[in-house]
């Protein structure tokens, strides 16, 4: 009876020090929403976005992304959680590593209005965009592109016309290595590898054939581990070579499950927020 | 006899051979983390520089719509020259210096806040295109300003905790690694030149 009542005792201590532990985790941890996995480049946590627009400027930005490498994300939030939005747009952008190694991300929030707090909208780029969307540029956006649509409660135009006009700004600024690397040269290099291999198994498999006249058994399993050898290395260069193209024919084709994810590019704060 | 001798001799060389891999692998670490905290630091008197750049334009610009504002101006201007009269050097940044930098610093965003608040009665200049490109990129510089000094804290706090632990302090003391000094958030500084539209 005492020992019951002893561990109900710390097991209430103990649920509420998990209690306290989780409550901290979690005011920690909301500060800016974790990065999405899957990743992806539209994040409606607001939900201000029907389920089309959203796919609609998702395969944009994801297209875009594939030509240029340059990530623009669009995050709407109900709350700032007590920050600014420059800061938490910054801290997105930084902390999710939007843009490759170029530096070259876009960070777009937008914070609705709602019946007591007014609409907040920050646009922070990164290092490697300060260049192509400067402040004075950045401002224009906001207040020329975005708040006019904003007021009329077109969250999708304003966005849209903001990521529109960054495209514009930075078009021709970075390449997608996609495009630029050698990939011809790859597939040049696996078909010459694939059909030495063949040549290769084909004289092996003549070879054997020969040799079984007055061969015996140990030499036709020899035989049959190096056929068996290059037959493997073959394979996996089979599987190598289809899993990469399987890939890029993912996101060329893919709606929303394009997006490869974020490269970690860095932001210095460049850009401003507006309200309105 | 001979024997015990190869043996001391081995034993010194191996203890020798520890002592030197440690005190490099020591300042090799704390020379590789003094150079993140110089390039960052080159990071912060760059986006001061930036906001130092784009005052005489404000100046000209706010001079020609407020000519009641010529004390404000000077205000400005006059903590825009010491602002930038002090420099650091970047292999030595010590507390004080960078209190002193920052002060000047500060001073210049309290004079320039207040320049911005004037402002709010002119409404011809508030319409006016390069006041409003002005505003537009002061408060980018001070978002910069803001996220730059965040990321010396951090190299800075990554290099302070690497030479005073125990026992690579030694080896700084023996180096003359010397502590930086870290930003500090004080009162007026976090509320940079607000600008709004």
């Amino acid at each position: 009876m005492m020992t019951k009542h002893k561990t109900t005792c710390w097991d209430k201590a103990f649920l509420v020090l998990t209690g306290l532990l989780l409550l901290a985790n979690i005011g920690f941890a909301q500060k800016i929403p974790a990065r999405p996995n899957p990743p992806r480049l539209v994040n409606d946590f607001a939900d201000i976005l029907t389920d089309r627009q959203e796919n609609a400027l998702e395969h944009k930005l994801v297209a875009y992304n594939d030509s240029t490498s340059t990530q623009i994300c669009v995050v709407t939030v109900l709350s700032l959680n007590g920050t600014t939005s420059d800061d938490f747009a910054y801290q997105i952008g930084e902390k999710w590593g939007v843009g490759s190694k170029d530096n070259n991300g876009v960070v777009i929030l937008v914070k609705p209005k709602t019946a007591d707090e007014l609409g907040d909208v920050s646009i922070q780029v990164g290092y490697g965009m300060e260049p192509y969307v400067t402040d004075a540029v950045n401002y224009g956006i906001r207040t020329k592109e975005m708040i006019p649509a904003f007021k009329e409660g077109d969250y999708y135009r304003g966005i849209d016309n903001a990521v529109n006009a960054i495209i514009g700004l930075a078009s021709g600024a970075y390449k997608s290595d996609r495009y630029t690397g050698n990939s011809d040269d790859d597939f040049v290099g696996v078909m010459v590898v694939f059909f030495a291999l063949v040549f290769v198994i084909l004289l092996i498999s003549a070879s054997r054939k020969g040799g079984n006249k007055g061969g015996n058994g140990s030499s036709g399993s020899r035989m049959g581990f190096w056929e068996g050898l290059f037959l493997g290395s073959m394979m996996s260069r089979g599987g190598r070579s289809s899993g990469s193209w399987g890939g890029s024919g993912g996101s060329w084709g893919g709606g929303s499950g394009g997006f490869g994810g974020f490269g970690g590019g860095h932001f210095g704060g460049g850009g401003g927020s507006s309200k309105w | 006899m001979k024997k015990k001798g190869l043996i001391t001799i081995i034993i010194v060389v191996v203890v020798v051979l520890a002592i030197y891999a440690w005190i490099k692998g020591s300042y090799n670490g704390m020379v590789q983390r003094q150079e993140s905290v110089e390039a960052q630091w080159a990071q912060v008197e760059n986006v001061y520089q930036r906001r130092a750049d784009l005052i005489p334009n404000l100046v000209l610009t706010v001079k020609g719509y407020a000519s009641h504002e010529a004390n404000t101006l000077k205000e400005v201007i006059e903590a825009r020259a010491k602002a930038t009269s002090i420099t650091i050097d970047p292999s030595n940044i010590t507390p004080e210096q960078l209190t002193q930098f920052q002060e000047a610093q500060d001073n210049l965003s309290g004079a320039l806040s207040r320049l911005l608040v004037n402002m709010e009665r002119y409404p011809e200049l508030k319409a006016n295109e390069n006041f409003m490109a002005l505003q537009s990129q002061l408060e980018g510089t001070e978002n910069r300003i803001t996220v730059e000094r965040q990321k010396f804290n951090e190299a800075a706090r990554n290099y302070n905790q690497y030479i005073r632990m125990f026992p690579r302090n030694i080896i700084a003391g023996m180096f003359d690694f010397e502590k930086v000094g870290y930003f500090k958030a004080q009162a007026g500084a976090d509320t940079a030149p607000k600008v709004e539209f």
